[in-house]
């Protein structure tokens, strides 16, 4: 097999793959630009209502400094609240999937802290913290905080009660029943969650930064729409769609190389 | 005294009133070394009957004496196995036959620093079961069958002075079943632990065992003992000698009698002429 597929060109193999169910990803996201570019130009939108993807890229090459400097910001901002998440969220998870009295103490709370807009809390952090970083860190944090408890501790109670047993009655200690037991068979949950914290902690700091900073892609759009530059504006959107999905791609590989047993398990 | 001593047992889920008493009166002893099995009507307790052995339940009334000691907990002696083989997807099949050691205070520390020794131990258990050089295996790469011989291995690996099987075959097909029931009476005769099966499969009872225990429907009593003493190893084939079939026979219309006083047994009885 592997002598048959060296022989064809570098070329050949591409064009093969573009023809495999893998590449529809690739080409959903091709006809959507062009279909963009397309409706642009045929109806005459002026480029202050809805620029062309033609004009955005122009434009983004044009203020790369600024797109590159504030994506920085952005992204340090992110990963440090998205940081915060995992550290506390692990902590909490565990604390209530180990203790149904933590877990009845605790979730109403929870809840309550998760259903408040987060938007509606950067007024306070400001308060608190002053316009800038901390804000936007803070507000990363809360918003993707939540999923990872969540999923931690929902992985730590869906373990099997016969394998509970088998240990229980083998006299394990708890500890030991969490350690080899319940965590390991929680982490499908938590890398799982990982890809869905990592987004809700962009789009966290990004709130902040629109509404409180100095620096950031949010605060670079919120300039660049008082200047009416609303390419610019768009750039800072694509600019920002873009790390999302490499964020996201990036924790699909983690999870997958972290907890590729439950991927196998299920064949 | 017995190995297992069971007097007059009473266990109630929240009560001891009708509808929460589950086992009601039992009285049981089995000597060390022996099979017992105990079948029954389904929901007549039996499970509930594994948990009190393993201390994981304890009575309200009545006493369970295990090795000459009173079932106030778990303790390790005790070696389970499920109709459901669960082992834990991210260990090899070796690496979750040793779990017992890794976690049982006995053998915890012991384990840490002899890790090759029992290792071997656990490759040994694996052969002696047919699995011989499958555990680097992960369990998604086993068949049912092999994951349950696996499991057996599990619940033996600590060489426990009892063994409890809760249906453990009947998730299997037939054939697999029956490979697997020589394969649990080599392993009982070469290591001599006493063992407790419950199975709803009268054939797999009367193979197996020395003693049947027939319960009642819910609340759970013991109606009949009946003592097999057929001549070891039994061989496939003795299942169609006349004294087996008509043990299987005899159990039978115990179990029937016993699902006719439950009051729900009228469609159960037509299912069982029809089957």
């Amino acid at each position: 097999m592997s002598s048959a597929t060296s022989k064809r060109s570098w070329g050949q193999r591409l064009f093969g793959w573009l023809g495999r169910e893998e590449a529809m990803s690739f080409w959903v996201t091709v006809a959507f630009f062009v279909l963009w570019e397309l409706i642009c130009r045929v109806s005459n939108i002026p480029v202050y209502f809805l620029p062309p993807p033609s004009v955005i890229v122009q434009t983004g090459i044009e203020f790369q400094r600024a797109i590159v400097v504030n994506s920085i910001q952005t992204l340090w901002t992110t990963a440090a609240g998205f940081g915060l998440a995992v550290v506390f969220g692990l902590i909490l998870g565990i604390a209530i999937g180990w203790s149904r009295r933590l877990y009845r103490g605790l979730y109403p709370l929870m809840v309550g802290f998760n259903s408040v807009p987060k938007v509606a809390l950067v007024p306070i952090l400001v308060l608190w913290f002053g316009i800038g970083t901390v804000p936007a860190i803070l507000t990363a944090f809360l918003i993707s905080f939540f999923p990872i408890v969540v999923n931690v501790a929902t992985g730590l109670a869906t373990t099997e009660p016969e394998m509970d047993d088998v240990l229980r009655a083998l006299g394990a200690s708890k500890i030991d029943r969490l350690l080899k037991v319940g965590l390991p068979g929680a982490m499908p949950h938590f890398f799982g969650s990982l890809k869905v914290a990592i987004t809700l902690a962009f789009v966290g700091s990004v709130i902040s930064e629109t509404v409180a900073a100095n620096s950031g892609l949010g605060h670079m759009m919120l300039m660049a729409q008082a200047n009416f530059e609303v390419p610019l504006v768009f750039a800072g959107l694509l600019a920002l769609a873009f790390e999302g999905v490499v964020m996201y791609a990036i924790f699909v590989l983690i999870e997958q190389r972290m907890t590729g047993w439950a991927f196998r398990s299920q064949q | 005294m017995s190995f297992i001593d069971i007097q007059s047992l009473r266990l109630g889920y929240g009560g001891m009133d009708d509808t929460q008493l589950v086992l009601d009166g039992i009285d049981l002893k089995v000597e060390e070394g022996d099979f017992a099995a105990i079948v029954g009507p389904s929901g007549c307790g039996k499970s509930t009957f594994m948990k009190l052995l393993s201390g994981l339940l304890i009575p309200q009334e009545g006493s369970v004496m295990l090795d000459g000691e009173p079932v106030n907990g778990p303790r390790a002696q005790v070696g389970m196995a499920f109709q459901n083989a669960i082992m834990l997807p991210w260990r090899t099949t070796l690496e979750n036959v040793l779990l017992p050691l890794e976690v049982a205070p006995a053998t915890k520390k012991d384990f840490r620093k002899r890790r090759a020794q029992y290792r071997r131990r656990g490759e040994e258990l694996l052969a002696a079961v047919g699995l011989k050089g499958m555990g680097d295996k992960y369990p998604w790469q086993l068949s049912g069958g092999m994951r349950q011989r696996a499991s057996l291995c599990r619940a033996l690996i600590h060489e426990p002075k009892l063994l409890l099987l809760d249906e453990p075959f009947g998730a299997l097909d037939a054939f697999t079943r029956e490979e697997l029931w020589n394969v649990l009476q080599a392993l009982w005769q070469q290591q001599k632990f006493t063992v407790v099966l419950v199975t709803h499969d009268l054939t797999e009872a009367v193979y197996l065992s020395n003693t049947v225990y027939v319960m009642s429907a819910r609340p759970g009593k013991i109606i009949v003992k009946r003592d097999i003493d057929f001549e070891r190893p039994r061989t496939l084939d003795s299942r169609y000698q006349p004294e087996f079939v008509s043990a299987v026979h005899e159990l039978r219309e115990h179990i029937r009698s016993a699902r006719a006083e439950d009051g729900s047994s009228s469609i159960g009885s037509l299912q069982e002429a029809s089957s």
